[in-house]
């Protein structure tokens, strides 16, 4: 399943797929992959991405 | 002191230093080549490592049953070894690049292009003299150039499929 919340939460930073990637140490090919919904990031990494687009769990991974 | 003696415990304890050294450096290159991929990269080499190993197995057991059909095959061990080997690798490579998980984090693709063509390079030059000695295609494959041929084949999977996926890559960009 598509993650829409992550990209609009990037979007409004103004933040690049690579940017962000770059950011929480993945390869730009992965922000992609969880954006499209095709991986599944582990906790660690989730929290990552929270802490880079000051968002929470929720407002971002939870359905 | 017996001179033989000396000479294999010296023996000995060059190949004990030379082996620590080798493990304590791959040891270290371990820990930072894990580093280098990112989570979903690890998932995915692991997926391609498994691809490849099956693709081996199949391979070895094609050998095997074709050669229990026919003794003229097992001539031909060296060659099949080899297909089976590139092929395993290549299976693996060929998933690693298009699922984004065979060069790391810092590798650039232009840079590891240019040691596909090194190795294109050494390899090819490697064989000339062996055809400037009138050896057939045949005869070189039968010989112990034939792992020269493997490389070769298995540098140009991997380059070409490097260069297809630089492409996609550019295009998903524009």
């Amino acid at each position: 399943m598509k993650n829409l919340k992550l990209k609009a939460a990037r979007a409004a930073l103004d933040l690049s797929q690579q940017a962000l990637a770059d950011a929480v140490g993945v390869s730009r090919q992965t922000i992609n992959a969880i954006e499209k919904g095709d991986y599944n990031p582990t906790i660690r990494l989730c929290i990552s991405i929270c802490k880079v687009l000051h968002k929470s769990l929720d407002e971002l991974f939870w359905e | 002191m017996n001179v033989w003696l000396i000479r294999i415990c010296g023996i000995l304890t060059i190949t004990a230093a030379v082996a620590l050294i080798f493990l304590i450096m791959r040891g270290k290159q371990t820990a930072s080549h894990e580093e280098a991929y990112d989570e979903r990269q690890k998932l995915e080499r692991l997926k391609a490592a498994h691809a490849g190993f099956l693709a081996m197995l199949a391979g070895t057991a094609l050998f095997f049953v074709i050669s229990s059909f026919s003794d003229e095959m097992l001539s031909w061990a060296r060659l099949w070894m080899c297909a089976v080997l590139v092929f395993g690798v290549g299976i693996y490579a060929v998933y690693a690049i298009f699922s984004d998980a065979f060069l790391s984090l810092k590798q650039k693709p232009g840079w590891y292009l240019g040691i596909v063509g090194l190795a294109l390079l050494g390899n090819g030059i490697g064989l000339i003299p062996t055809f400037a000695d009138g050896a057939t295609f045949l005869e070189a494959i039968q010989s112990s150039k034939v792992v020269s041929f493997a490389i070769i084949l298995l540098f140009l999977i991997i380059g070409i499929a490097l260069m297809i996926k630089i492409l996609i890559d550019r295009r998903e960009h524009e």
